[in-house]
C-alpha cells in the first residue's frame, strides 16, 4: 500500500471525494485486494469511533442499573462509633432494645430467609431448542421464553406440544422435567429422569443430577444422598457438585 | 434465520432503552450472579461479568445485518460463562477452569454459533480499543472529533492547527500510527 492509497481512503472517509472520485474508490475495493484491505480496516476504525462515545454512555447507564440487581456488589459495612459520653447510653440501650425486638421479629416472619439448599443447586441453565436446521421455531420459542422466564406450567404445555413433533428431542425431555419439578411435580417428573438417566445420552448424568434435586426438594435425604453417590466420578462437573452437595446435606 | 423475538433487547441496547434493559436484568441477572457465586466469584464479579456480556452483545448488534437468531437468556448465560472461565484462567485457576469446562455442551446451536461471532467481535473491538489508547491525547482528540462531526473549522481552532489541511495531514498521521499499532 502506497501513502497516496492511504490518504485517498481517508479523503473518502472525511468525504473530501466528488461522485466520480468515490466511485472509483468504491471499484478498487473490488479489483485490489491490499487496497480493500486497507478500506475495509479504516471502516472498522470508523465504526469504532462512531460508536465509542454510545458505549461509554451504555455503560455508565448499565452500570447503575447492575447495582439494583447485584446488591452483594454494592453493599458496604458502615462502622459503629463507640459511645464517648452518659448521655449516649440512653441512645445504645434504646437502640439494643430496637435490635432485640427487630431480631425477635426476623426470627418469627423473617423476609430474608436464606434460599432453600434445593434453590441454591437447583440453578437451571436457560433453554435453548432453536436449533440451526429447527422446523419448529415458533413452538421451540414459545417453550423457551415459558420456561426463561420460569413461567413453569406454560412452559411444560410448550415443551408437551414441542415434544409431540419431536419425541426424540432430549434436551425438551430433560427441561420438560426440570419444569415439571419446580411445579411439583415429582411421579411425572422422576419418570421422564429416570429413563434419561439410564439411556445413553448426552444428558444422561445430568439427568441423574436432576433426580437427585427432585428428591432434596421433597426434602428426602436419604434418597438424595444414594442418587448423588450415583453420578459417576468420570463426568468431572456433576460429580464435583455431586460431592460439593453431599457435604452440605443435613445429617438423616 | 429468523429474527428472535428478543432481538427487540438488542435494538433497546442500541438505544439505551433504560426500561427494556431493566427487564433484561430482571430475567437474566439472577440466574448469572448464582452460577458465578457458584463457581468462586462473588457478586460484584457476576455484576462485571454481566456487564461486559451485554457490552459485548451491543458490539456485534452494531455490525450491519445483525439479527438475534436466539434467545438473548441462553446468548448472555454462556457469553457470561465463557467470560467468567477467562478470568478464571487468568488468575491460574486452571482446576476450576477443568470442572466448569465440562459443562458446555457441544451441540451445535443457534446460540453456539452466535457466541462465537460476538466473542470474535469483542476480540476485535478490544484490539481497536487498546491501540486506539496508545495513540496521543491529540490523536485521540482529533479522531473522536471528526467522526462525532464537529465542523472541521471548529476543529483547526480547537486544536491550535493553522488551516483544514494541516488537521488533516494531522489526522492522516495518526489513522497511520493506529494502523501499525493495530498489526
Amino acid at each position: 500500500m502506497e501513502n497516496k492509497d492511504n490518504d485517498l481512503i481517508e479523503a473518502y472517509f472525511d468525504g473530501r471525494l466528488d461522485a466520480t472520485q468515490q466511485s472509483t474508490v468504491e471499484l478498487r475495493v473490488t479489483e485490489d485486494r491490499a487496497f480493500a484491505v486497507a478500506f475495509e480496516q479504516r471502516k472498522e476504525m470508523q465504526t469504532y469511533l462512531k460508536n465509542i462515545g454510545k458505549q461509554t454512555k451504555l455503560e455508565a447507564q448499565l452500570d447503575q442499573i447492575g447495582q439494583q440487581y447485584f446488591q452483594g456488589a454494592t453493599a458496604k459495612v458502615v462502622p459503629l462509633q463507640k459511645a464517648k459520653s452518659n448521655k449516649n447510653r440512653y441512645a445504645i440501650l434504646t437502640a439494643m432494645v430496637t435490635a432485640a425486638t427487630v431480631a425477635f421479629l426476623l426470627i418469627l416472619f423473617n423476609p430474608f430467609q436464606q434460599a432453600s439448599l434445593y434453590e441454591q443447586y437447583a440453578l437451571h441453565e436457560p433453554l435453548n431448542l432453536t436449533e440451526k436446521s429447527a422446523t419448529d421455531d415458533q413452538l421451540a420459542a414459545k417453550a423457551e421464553t415459558a420456561f426463561n422466564e420460569k413461567k413453569y406450567p406454560a412452559a411444560i404445555t410448550a415443551l408437551e406440544s414441542y415434544l409431540a413433533k419431536n419425541p426424540t428431542a432430549i434436551k425438551a425431555s430433560l427441561f420438560k422435567a426440570i419444569a415439571l419439578l419446580e411445579t411439583g411435580q415429582f411421579t411425572e417428573s422422576r419418570a421422564i429422569l429416570n429413563r434419561l438417566s439410564k439411556g445413553k445420552t448426552a444428558l444422561k448424568v445430568e439427568a441423574q443430577w436432576y433426580l437427585a434435586l427432585s428428591y432434596l426438594k421433597a426434602e428426602d435425604i436419604a434418597a438424595t444422598r444414594k442418587r448423588l453417590m450415583d453420578i459417576p466420578e468420570s463426568d468431572a462437573y456433576w460429580y464435583h457438585k455431586a460431592q460439593k452437595l453431599l457435604k452440605e446435606l443435613p445429617r438423616s | 434465520m429468523k429474527k428472535h423475538s428478543d432481538h427487540k433487547y438488542i435494538e433497546a441496547l442500541q438505544k439505551g432503552d433504560g426500561k427494556l434493559i431493566q427487564e433484561i436484568y430482571e430475567a437474566h441477572a439472577t440466574a448469572i450472579e448464582r452460577w458465578i457465586l457458584n463457581n468462586n466469584g462473588s457478586s460484584a464479579d457476576a455484576k462485571d461479568i454481566f456487564q461486559e456480556g451485554l457490552v459485548a452483545v451491543y458490539q456485534q448488534a452494531n455490525r450491519p445485518g445483525f439479527v438475534l437468531t436466539c434467545p438473548l437468556g441462553a446468548l448472555l448465560f454462556r457469553i457470561c460463562k465463557n467470560k467468567w472461565i477467562d478470568q478464571l484462567r487468568k488468575k491460574n485457576k486452571e482446576e476450576q477452569v477443568r470442572l466448569i469446562e465440562q459443562e458446555r455442551y457441544s451441540d451445535e446451536t443457534a446460540v453456539v454459533s452466535t457466541v462465537e461471532q460476538v466473542e470474535e467481535e469483542s476480540a476485535r473491538q478490544a484490539k481497536l480499543d487498546d491501540s486506539f489508547k496508545q495513540l496521543s491525547e491529540v490523536c485521540q482528540q482529533l479522531l473522536k472529533g471528526i467522526s462525532e462531526g464537529i465542523p472541521v473549522a471548529t476543529l483547526v481552532i480547537q486544536m491550535g492547527m493553522s488551516n483544514a489541511n494541516s488537521l488533516y495531514r494531522r489526522k492522516s498521521a495518526c489513522v497511520d500510527r493506529w494502523r501499525q499499532l493495530l498489526k
